[in-house]
C-alpha cells in the first residue's frame, strides 16, 4: 500500500454492459453499435447521459456528439488503458462521471482470409505474409522449446475457455460445445503449433462501462466495483514491430516483451497490497491459447517455464482455484475490435456483483482482467475488488 | 493478395544491400549497439550506421503457416507451406524472417543457419534463412 490514500480510493465503476454479440451485426456500424453499449451500461449504472461528463473511447468524440453532452472531458483510448484513464481522470478531478464504451461492428466484410488488420504493414514483415497467429505461435513455440510446454496444455487452455462460452447464452459460440484438449489437438493446424481452436474467432459487437465518484455511488442500482490496482506495458506499436522475444529496454534489461506485463503487475500488487493467491477470477485476455499460459508466469502466479503445469489439473476451470475467461473470451464470447479489450473487466463487474448466467463463482471479491496484445508486445491489467480501497 | 516489395527512401540501403546478396543491419556510432535493419534511431543517436552482418546465426523459434502460400519462393521443402522463423544473428541482433530449403519437421532450436535471398513477387529481393548445410540458394 502507498502513503495516505489508496490512489482509486474515490473511483467506483459502477456500469457494465454488453450489447448484442454476433459473428455480423448488420444493422449497425461502429457508432451505433458503439451507442447501443453507452445507453446499456448507463441503464446498468441507473444514470442518464444528462449525468456524464467524461468519456473514454476511441469514439468518444462521436459519442459527445450524438448524444449531445459536450461539452464533456474526453480521451481517446482503448481498453483497460481506457479504463484506467477514466479512473485517473475520476481521481484527479477532472471529470465526475465517465462512460467508456467502444464496439465494432459492419467491418467483416471480407472473410477469405485471416482479418486484414492482423496482417503487419511494413516492408520487413508484409511480403512473407506474417500474420497474427503465427506471432503468437513464435512466442508459444519458444516456450515449448525452452520449458518442454505440451500442446496438452495449449490444449487444456482453449477448451476450458471455449466451455466457458459454450454455458454461456450471451456468447457467439453459445452451445458450440463441449470441447476437451483432444478436440483442439485434432482441429485442423492454423500457424503450427497453434490448431484452429487454440485462436481467438472475430466477432462484432460493443461493450460499455460506466466509472464514476465513489462517493456518488451508494444510491445506483447495484453494488459499486472498485479499482484496487492496475498498470500497463508496452514494448512497441501493435503488429508495427516483430514480436522477437528479446525486446528489452534500457531501464529494466531484465524484463523482455516475452515477459510483458509483469512490470504491471507488480505496480498492481504494490498498489493493491494483494497478490497473485488473492485473486478470487482470472478474466484474462485470450487471443491464443498460450497467451493465458504466459500472462500466469509474467504476473507471478507461478515461475517462469511453470505456466503450462499450472494450468493442468483443473486450476482454470470454473470450479478450480483460478478460474479463467468466464464468459468464453474472444475464443467463444466475442471478439469485437478493440471492444474486446474492455470486455474482460465487464466481466469482472459482473463476476463481483455475483450476476453471470453462467459460470459465476461462488463470493468472487478480486477479479484480475487483463488484455494484452501484438504477439506480446503489449499488456494492460487492472485488478477489481468488492472492498473500496 | 500477393506482395511485391518496394523500396522507399528509407529503406533504400537495405534493399540495395539485398539486391547485391548483402544482409545489413544497423549499429549506433555511440553506443555500438547492434539493432534489425528497421530501427532507425536508439536514443543515444539518431543517424544509425549501416552495416553488413555476416548473414549466419541460431534458430530461435519458429512457426509453420497452414495457409495458402503468398508465393512459391516462400514455400518450404514440399512446397506446401511458409515457415516464419526467428534468428539470433551472430551479431546480436533477432530477425523475423522466412525459413525456406528444409522441411519444417527437420528444425530444431540452436540450428545453425545462414541468410539467402528470396524475391516474393519478383520486387526487392528480401533476407529469408536456410539451415546451414543446405546448398544450391543465392
Amino acid at each position: 500500500m502507498m502513503d495516505g490514500r489508496h490512489p482509486f480510493h474515490d473511483v467506483a465503476i459502477v456500469g457494465a454492459f454488453n450489447t448484442q454479440q454476433a459473428k455480423s451485426l448488420d444493422d449497425h456500424d461502429s457508432v451505433t453499435i458503439t451507442m447501443d453499449a453507452a445507453i446499456g451500461a448507463l441503464a446498468d449504472a441507473g444514470l442518464t447521459f444528462a449525468e456524464v461528463d467524461g468519456v473514454v473511447g476511441p469514439l468518444a468524440g462521436e459519442l459527445i456528439y450524438q448524444a449531445r453532452i459536450g461539452p464533456a472531458w474526453c480521451i481517446r483510448a482503448i481498453g483497460i488503458g481506457a479504463v484506467l484513464e477514466a479512473a485517473a481522470g475520476i481521481a484527479a478531478g477532472l471529470a465526475t462521471t465517465v462512460l467508456v464504451a467502444d464496439g465494432a461492428a459492419g467491418l467483416y466484410t471480407y472473410r477469405d482470409a485471416t482479418a486484414p488488420w492482423t496482417r503487419p504493414a511494413n516492408e520487413y514483415t508484409a511480403p512473407y505474409g506474417m500474420f497474427t497467429a503465427a506471432e503468437y505461435a513464435l512466442t508459444a513455440r519458444r516456450h515449448m522449446q525452452t520449458y518442454g510446454t505440451r500442446p496438452e496444455a495449449l490444449a487444456t487452455v482453449a477448451a476450458t475457455i471455449r466451455n466457458n462460452g459454450s454455458d454461456n447464452p450471451a456468447a457467439v459460440y453459445f452451445r458450440r460445445g463441449p470441447f476437451t484438449a483432444a478436440d483442439v489437438l485434432a482441429s485442423r493446424m492454423i500457424a503450427d503449433p497453434f490448431h484452429l481452436l487454440d485462436c481467438a474467432m472475430t466477432s462484432e459487437g460493443g461493450c460499455g462501462l460506466v466509472l464514476t465518484r465513489a462517493d456518488m455511488a451508494t444510491d445506483n442500482a447495484k453494488s459499486p466495483v472498485f479499482i484496487l490496482g492496475g498498470g500497463s506495458d508496452r514494448f512497441a506499436d501493435p503488429y508495427t514491430h516483430p514480436p522477437t522475444l528479446d525486446l528489452g529496454g534500457r531501464r529494466r534489461p531484465d524484463l523482455t516483451n516475452g515477459s510483458v506485463g509483469r512490470r504491471a503487475a507488480e505496480h498492481c500488487w504494490k498498489t493493491s497490497g494483494l497478490g497473485p493467491t488473492d485473486v478470487d477470477v482470472c478474466e484474462f485476455y485470450d487471443p491464443f491459447s498460450f497467451e493465458v499460459i504466459r500472462q500466469f508466469e509474467a504476473f507471478g502466479f507461478c515461475d517462469d517455464g511453470e505456466g503450462g503445469d499450472f494450468i493442468m489439473g483443473g486450476t482454470i476451470e470454473p470450479s478450480g482455484r483460478f478460474p479463467v475467461t468466464t464468459d468464453g473470451g474472444t475464443m467463444a464470447f466475442g471478439h469485437c475490435g478493440s471492444a474486446q479489450m474492455i470486455q474482460r473487466v465487464a466481466r469482472g463487474v459482473h463476476q463481483i456483483r455475483g450476476e453471470c448466467q453462467s459460470k459465476q463463482v461462488p463470493d468472487a471479491e478480486v477479479v484480475l482482467c487483463t488484455t494484452s496484445g501484438s504477439g506480446s508486445c503489449a499488456t494492460d491489467i487492472v485488478l477489481l475488488g468488492v472492498e473500496r480501497p | 493478395m500477393s506482395f511485391r516489395v518496394e523500396r522507399d527512401e528509407l529503406s533504400s540501403p537495405f534493399f540495395e544491400g539485398t539486391d547485391g546478396g548483402t544482409l545489413l543491419i544497423r549499429r549506433c556510432p555511440n553506443c555500438a549497439q547492434a539493432y534489425r535493419p528497421q530501427v532507425e534511431g536508439c536514443g543515444d543517436s539518431d543517424s544509425l550506421r549501416w552495416e553488413a552482418a555476416k548473414g549466419v546465426g541460431t534458430l530461435v523459434s519458429w512457426a509453420v503457416d497452414h495457409s495458402t502460400p503468398l508465393d512459391n519462393s516462400l514455400t518450404s521443402l514440399d512446397g506446401s507451406k511458409v515457415i516464419f522463423g526467428i534468428i539470433e544473428l551472430d551479431e546480436g541482433p533477432w530477425l523475423q524472417v522466412p525459413i525456406v530449403g528444409c522441411d519444417p519437421s527437420s528444425l530444431e532450436e540452436g540450428m545453425e543457419m545462414r541468410v539467402c535471398f528470396i524475391r516474393p513477387g519478383g520486387g526487392e529481393a528480401i533476407p529469408a534463412f536456410a539451415p546451414r548445410h543446405v546448398g544450391g540458394l543465392t
